[in-house]
């Protein structure tokens, strides 16, 4: 997965999933505002339910919140232009949709929910926003830890699952799909 | 001085406020702190929540603030108050959450404290949930359900707080504070 510019911290991973981690992706200086926009308090979020299987019945104990900055073809957010740095650094031929989440804490609950972005192979990169306890697990169980100015990059359309956080208020991240 | 209004609304009105309140369109603004500013940062599990602001500094900060409105002209029906001047008018929603007991005891605050007692907070409930509002009176604690439809209202210097929802998902009000006419 070729990126624009160096890139330092990174470790290429290939057992039976082929994925990227990109630590301090980001200079400080463009990290920084795209931290302060989504976790501030202009910054607005919607409200989605997370539906979860317990059994064979569905219990929608879960819930988080997205932001969706771009759905192909239409920019939905003005705060798109934060994310230049960002989307800059990406090696990117089209985008498909870039949104935010924020999984709220839970009191330790986290629902199991693996799923694919969309059903085709394309790129995915999810950039951290904030540090905490909460992770993206790939299909071979692989836990990716939540870490600030951290970029995954891997292929969305495999199977993949994120968990909510348990010691911190909530979990940031953007998912950004791609050619 | 702390008085429950029970389902004093209209249903198509309570109807409509909770069909925009709860839509998946609807823009919350995160706050790490139900009772501190944004400073708070992400640490810690609880005492935070959702707000959009409706109406502060004398004017609509919402497009919402229309639909909203003749919810205080019922309440003025309803309680035979004339209302001078709304303050503010913010929704909250408050996720399920479980909280230290210290962090119950920083959530207790007072809305505004202007030295009078001609401003009210009112606490409507936009949806079913659980989560009290308890409101230390002079006269003692009192405990107010959130039931749809129903508001509880109290002098805006008096303590209170909310408690986040244990059972359900989420808890939206509307949190108002009003100038009322001195008579």
């Amino acid at each position: 997965m070729a990126m624009r510019g160096e890139m330092e911290n990174s470790q290429l991973h290939s057992s039976s999933v082929a994925y990227q981690v990109v630590d301090n992706f980001l200079p400080e200086e463009d990290f920084k505002p795209i931290q302060d926009l989504m976790m501030g308090d202009s910054f607005a979020w919607h409200y989605h339910k997370a539906v979860t299987y317990v059994d064979e019945g569905k219990e929608d104990k879960a819930f988080y919140f997205t932001h969706l900055f771009y759905s192909n073809p239409n920019i939905t957010s003005d705060h798109i232009k934060t994310l230049n740095p960002l989307l800059e650094k990406l090696d990117v031929k089209a985008f498909i949709r870039i949104k935010g989440n924020m999984y709220p804490n839970l009191n330790g609950y986290s629902p199991q929910e693996p799923h694919v972005d969309y059903p085709y192979p394309h790129k995915g990169a999810i950039f951290y926003i904030n540090t905490n306890d909460g992770y993206t697990i790939l299909e071979d169980g692989t836990k990716i830890a939540s870490v600030a100015n951290r970029v995954l990059l891997f292929d969305p359309s495999i199977a993949h699952d994120s968990t909510y956080p348990s010691c911190q208020k909530v979990r940031v991240n953007i998912n950004i799909n791609y050619f | 001085m702390t008085k429950v209004l029970s389902n004093f609304l209209p249903t198509e009105m309570a109807d409509e406020l909770e069909e925009v309140f709860s839509s998946h369109e609807f823009p919350w603004f995160w706050r790490p702190s139900t009772t501190h500013g944004v400073d708070e940062g992400s640490e810690g599990s609880g005492d935070y929540q959702f707000v959009h602001i409706v109406y502060y500094d004398n004017e609509p900060q919402s497009q919402l603030f229309e639909i909203v409105r003749p919810l205080l002209f019922e309440f003025e029906k309803a309680t035979s108050l004339a209302i001078k001047d709304i303050y503010k008018i913010k929704a909250n929603l408050l996720p399920k959450q479980l909280l230290e007991d210290a962090e119950v005891e920083e959530s207790i605050h007072i809305d505004i404290d202007k030295g009078d007692k001609k401003y009210i907070s009112i606490v409507y409930y936009v949806i079913d949930s659980d989560g009290d509002t308890v409101i230390y009176d002079d006269k003692g604690v009192v405990k107010a359900n959130p039931i749809k439809g129903d508001a509880v209202y109290f002098p805006s210097y008096i303590r209170h707080r909310a408690t986040p929802p244990v059972l359900n998902k989420r808890r939206i009000v509307l949190n108002i504070i009003v100038e009322l006419e001195v008579i």
